[in-house]
């Protein structure tokens, strides 16, 4: 069975070249949302490999995504990739404290990318 | 998409190989301005489909020397060898990449690295030839190891790790594909069984790790996933193994690591001989500095030769004459009856069977080339049309002559074009049909005979006969009055002029297709017939010969001539008696069914009249019988198909001469052809 990964931006071209990326590399079924909120329906049950989400999105933040999904406990172990162009530290360390598994800056070189969704698909 | 990629990295080697022997010319004649205009092409179609797979680093490097040779074109600057030298490294990279694709070695990725800081230098023109030099002394120095270092590694994850979707796994896993690995698990921390967290490793580890050039880097990079308080690395150098300084370092900051500092010690000497063994072997090998599984997939790839195709024609060509040579040979030894020179001419016969076989294997390519192409049509058109189609093909290693698949490109897409236009509905018209939304078009090919066969189905709405004859009625294509039953009026759709499309569309519908689709594939002696059904779907097959230069024939005499036969459309020979012949309907009766016969004296205008006639040649053509009523039958020929002259090229029922045994002309029949006009007329 494919791995399942959900990417959460609300932006269409970032989600493009994501999804391009990874399917390129990577044989793998992807989930894609415009905000946390859409990203939150894909967590019913069903078994999710990785969540890629930007930080700042209408309706429902990354934060606030990530938060709701700890919450799950089937997804608690999960996989996560935090991708934002923010560099504020304060902003940073709210994250962190969310226990994530790795941070991507914004704009992210493919295989830089690439490396990071590697580790994390094991 | 793996799929265009594997076909874009096969398309790219053969572009390198052609701009590898361009380049050995331009060594020597740098002002050849076709070849500098064939390198900018070519470097131009890398970059751009690079791009589009993502390959970024060859896009990168390409680029640079595209602009190179885009100024050298122009005049600005002159080819000098510096830039020939990176152009050849740079192909040697794109190679390099293509086939290991993610998974380069660390010495590989040292020699990539040298070769793009060589190109990226031309960019800047602060190279000058004798760097060049250096960095080409360099990869080989850096392809043999040259730094033995051992690390040593606490590694104590915080008690969140499994929190933060990490799985320590993964670390053990990376550092196995960098260099050989020694652990030890300290269990310490593992409490009693009621205060077990299930959520917490409890665990941590300590590791030697050793092998050559491990920089930090490296180490770092394994590790991205945890913080700078989850582990500590030290390097030691194993050089002169442990030095003092390093035994306190291991004293002080590991004191209770797991591992003795006797047992590290013992680690770097044993890592010291595994250096010098591989560094031994290196020299010895020094034509190939690369790992030793690297002459595998060399040698691998020679056993794959290119020929320029004008090379296997004159190769087919000579073996024809071969054959002819070798039949009148025959004949001769016949006449003479002398023992042993009909011995040495069977066997000669045997061989020059062989011969022929070989040739025509040379020759064949299987059908799936053309796949790409046609899904890529498949793919274009249907989103252009706004219909879903799923693509299966069957049977697409059949083998097939290279002449024969070029020519069928252009009607196949033709007729998959027809098929999506025409054919497969739109996604709402076939849910209201109760049909899934998504139309299937087959690609089925297959052997039969010395034939191979092409089919292309859809499960689209199929033809409707009564709307052909209407439509072929108003534009003159037959009389009102004709009634023709279904498979004639389907056999409609390959006349000259026919489209039932109410406008011409970019897709399809100019009325100039079908009858040129049917004409390229009886250029190839093949025969092309559809069959559909209404709400069902259409069939188009074609039937297709294996070659086009040499074929099997029957040699049959009519009055003072002979004529050949393709033994691929021959059911069976009969004494006409034997058939109860009807003179009058010039019909037999074969298999207690009546066929029409056509009497080829009569024909071919040679002498008339049934009563003479002693044999009839059953055919088929597409599960239909027909009699062909000649003098005489004479025995198998293996018949080398010569093109008829400029001014006979145009008649009708004949495709070509042969040379018989003797040296007399024989002319051969084409019988699709024959039937479609005598008969279905």
């Amino acid at each position: 069975m494919k791995k399942n990964v959900v990417i959460a931006d609300d932006f269409e071209n970032t989600r493009w070249v994501i999804e391009f990326t990874i399917k390129n590399n990577f044989d793998i079924n992807i989930l894609k949302a415009e905000n946390g909120k859409e990203a939150l329906q894909y967590f019913d049950g069903r078994p999710i490999h990785l969540l890629i989400t930007d930080l700042n999105m209408p309706e429902m933040t990354g934060i606030e995504l990530i938060e709701q999904v700890k919450q799950l406990s089937a997804y608690q172990f999960l996989p996560i990739i935090l991708l934002t162009t923010e560099t504020d530290p304060t902003k940073r360390n709210e994250a962190s404290a969310l226990k994530i598994t790795a941070w991507i800056k914004k704009p992210f070189k493919q295989d830089e990318f690439l490396k990071v969704v590697k580790k994390c698909l094991g | 998409m793996i799929e265009y990629q594997d076909k874009y990295i096969a398309d790219a080697l053969q572009l390198i190989s052609n701009v590898e022997e361009v380049l050995l010319k331009l060594e020597e004649n740098p002002m050849w301005n076709e070849g500098i205009q064939e390198i900018f092409r070519v470097l131009h179609t890398l970059k751009g489909s690079a791009g589009m797979f993502g390959l970024n680093q060859i896009e990168s490097f390409t680029h640079i020397l595209e602009n190179k040779y885009h100024l050298i074109r122009e005049g600005t600057e002159q080819l000098s060898p510096l830039v020939i030298q990176c152009t050849f490294e740079a192909m040697d990279l794109i190679v390099l990449m293509l086939e290991s694709k993610e998974n380069l070695s660390e010495s590989k990725k040292q020699r990539v690295l040298h070769i793009q800081q060589a190109i990226a230098g031309l960019e800047t023109q602060y190279v000058t030839e004798s760097e060049i030099f250096q960095t080409d002394i360099s990869h080989n120095q850096y392809s043999t190891p040259s730094q033995a270092s051992i690390w040593l590694i606490r590694f104590i994850p915080d008690s969140d790790l499994f929190m933060r979707g990490v799985n320590p796994m993964g670390v053990f896993r990376e550092i196995a594909e960098l260099a050989s690995i020694q652990t030890r698990v300290n269990f310490q921390d593992v409490p009693s069984l009621d205060r077990f967290k299930y959520n917490t490793t409890h665990l941590s580890w300590d590791l030697i790790i050793t092998g050559s050039d491990i920089s930090r880097e490296a180490i770092e990079d394994v590790f991205m996933f945890y913080l700078d308080n989850e582990y500590i690395a030290l390097s030691l150098n194993a050089k002169d193994h442990l030095s003092d300084l390093e035994l306190e370092a291991i004293n002080d900051s590991f004191k209770d690591f797991l591992f003795h500092p006797d047992e590290i010690q013992a680690e770097c000497m044993k890592l010291e001989s595994r250096l010098a063994a591989a560094m031994k072997e290196n020299t010895l090998k020094t034509y190939n500095p690369e790992e030793p599984g690297n002459i595998e997939v060399q040698t691998k790839k020679n056993s794959v030769i290119n020929v320029a195709s004008e090379r296997l024609d004159d190769y087919v060509n000579l073996v024809s004459e071969l054959v002819i040579l070798n039949s009148q040979m025959e004949l001769q030894v016949q006449k003479y009856a002398n023992p042993e020179m009909s011995k040495l001419v069977s066997s000669l016969n045997k061989l020059s069977r062989k011969f022929r076989d070989n040739a025509l294997h040379m020759r064949l390519v299987q059908i799936d080339v053309l796949l790409v192409r046609l899904r890529r049509l498949i793919r274009d058109v249907s989103l252009k049309l706004g219909k879903e189609v799923e693509f299966v093909s069957e049977g697409t290693d059949t083998e097939l002559d290279k002449t024969i698949i070029n020519a069928l490109e252009a009607p196949l897409l033709h007729i998959l074009r027809n098929s999506l236009d025409h054919g497969i509905e739109t996604p709402e018209e076939r849910l209201r049909k109760n049909k899934s939304r998504q139309g299937i078009i087959r690609f089925i090919s297959f052997y039969s005979g010395a034939n191979v066969f092409i089919q292309i189905q859809d499960d689209g709405k199929g033809i409707d006969p009564e709307f052909i004859r209407t439509k072929a009625i108003e534009k003159g294509l037959i009389n009102a009055k004709d009634t023709p039953d279904k498979k004639e009026c389907l056999a409609l759709i390959f006349a000259p002029g026919f489209t039932t499309a109410e406008t011409v569309s970019e897709i399809s519908g100019r009325g100039v297709g079908m009858d040129v689709v049917r004409q390229t594939i009886s250029d190839l002696r093949g025969e092309i017939d559809v069959d559909s059904e209404i709400n069902l779907g259409t069939s188009v097959t074609l039937k297709l010969p294996l070659t086009l230069s040499i074929i099997d024939t029957l040699m049959v005499r009519i009055e003072n001539s002979i004529f050949l036969i393709p033994l691929s459309s021959i059911i069976s020979c009969h004494n006409i008696s034997a058939l109860q012949p009807d003179t009058y309907r010039r019909q037999i009766v074969y298999d207690s069914e009546l066929i029409p016969t056509i009497d080829l004296a009569e024909e071919f205008c040679m002498d008339a009249g049934l009563a003479t006639k002693q044999k009839v040649v059953i055919i088929s053509h597409f599960d239909k019988y027909y009699g062909l009523i000649v003098d005489e039958v004479i025995g198998e020929n293996q018949a080398v198909i010569r093109p008829l002259s400029y001014f006979h090229r145009h008649q009708e029922f004949l495709s070509g001469a042969s040379i018989l045994g003797d040296g007399r002309l024989a002319l051969i029949l084409d019988t699709t052809k024959l039937i479609k006009r005598k008969i279905l007329k």
